[in-house]
């Protein structure tokens, strides 16, 4: 199964997340800030991140930065998830090797199309 | 040619001396009649938070209609669940967005219903959301807002706060199907610090863009 971490300081948002990801083949683990994001990602091979942005302890533009420079993180591919919609903060987030960017709020059925679009192409 | 209204009279009965009486007359006639609590006109900022609100509660399916802005005369009576975020301006102001919802707008929300945690967790990142919208419109106006984190308030607390809240705060009230929604903000800019310079290359609620 593949696994996704979604890292979100909303326990509801990552609740929501998991129930529509969970009945399309992922299994789903959950982190609530960029610190505790970090270390998961670094614990399993994840097919993809799904990042909020503003975050306490870590934001989602550091542990983006992190990621990336992590040889062992960085070839996973991560979109953000966040209210955040001004363009020098995408392109900022697209430069750091970002895959993708959605604005809250986005309907869950497309996070679950998204996700997959997304984890096939980093298959391919 | 006489300039856009983003300076408008903080309330009805303020006119300008330039205006003729037959103008103030038939301006005071259009108004609403004065309530125990002083409306304000519905200025720039106003019409910003207000739509910001109407459209964040639309995109969980909960109509929400504006009521008049009231000016702070009393603290508002605050429904259940509260929560607040900071903000600054990049001149270095700082204020703060507070939204107040009962339990039951927060059950239509959400399918499961949620307890207590999840209530809270739910209120803060609508308020997140609401200032996110809010942050996105400034950019219009050339401002840029730094948020905080959201967190959570006891409504009686932020009540009381409230009382000793500095006049220019702003309080607003939509009305659902299942009680009043509050949000009050302190230390915004004024309509008259606003100056508009077109869309700001702002992708939209609900965006998708993939790299």
């Amino acid at each position: 199964m593949r696994e996704v971490l979604v890292v979100d300081d909303s326990q509801t948002i990552r609740r929501e997340i998991a129930k529509a990801l969970e009945p399309a083949g992922f299994e789903v683990v959950e982190a609530g800030d960029g610190v505790s994001g970090l270390e998961r990602a670094g614990e399993r091979e994840f097919a993809l991140i799904i990042l909020d942005v503003n975050m306490p302890r870590m934001n989602g533009m550091e542990m983006l930065d992190h990621l990336k420079a992590d040889p062992k993180t960085a070839d996973i591919p991560v979109i953000m998830l966040t209210t955040e919609a001004e363009q020098t903060t995408i392109e900022r987030a697209r430069k750091a090797g970002a895959k993708g960017w959605l604005i809250k709020p986005v309907p869950m059925a497309h996070i679950v199309s998204t996700v997959q679009a997304l984890a096939r192409r980093a298959q391919a | 040619m006489s300039k856009p209204p983003t300076s408008l009279p903080t309330a009805p009965h303020e006119f300008s001396p330039r205006e003729a009486p037959s103008q103030s007359a038939r301006r005071a006639a259009d108004l609403p009649p004065q309530s125990s609590t002083a409306q304000a006109q519905r200025g720039t900022i106003d019409s910003l938070v207000q739509a910001s609100l109407v459209e964040l509660f639309q995109a969980y399916g909960i109509a929400l209609a504006p009521m008049p802005r009231s000016l702070r005369e009393r603290p508002p009576t605050l429904p259940d669940v509260s929560a607040m975020i900071g903000f600054a301006t990049e001149s270095r102001r700082s204020g703060r967005l507070t939204l107040s919802l009962p339990s039951a707008v927060i059950g239509l929300m959400k399918s499961e219903a949620p307890n207590g945690f999840r209530q809270g967790d739910w209120a803060r990142e609508l308020t997140n959301q609401l200032m996110g919208r809010i942050k996105n419109r400034m950019l219009q106006f050339s401002v840029r807002l730094q948020a905080g984190l959201p967190a959570n308030l006891e409504p009686k607390l932020l009540e009381s706060q409230l009382q000793s809240a500095p006049a220019t705060m702003r309080a607003y009230t939509g009305r659902t199907l299942r009680g009043e929604v509050v949000v009050t903000v302190e230390g915004m800019l004024d309509d008259a610090e606003l100056k508009y310079v077109g869309p700001n290359r702002v992708a939209s609620e609900g965006d998708t863009i993939l790299f």
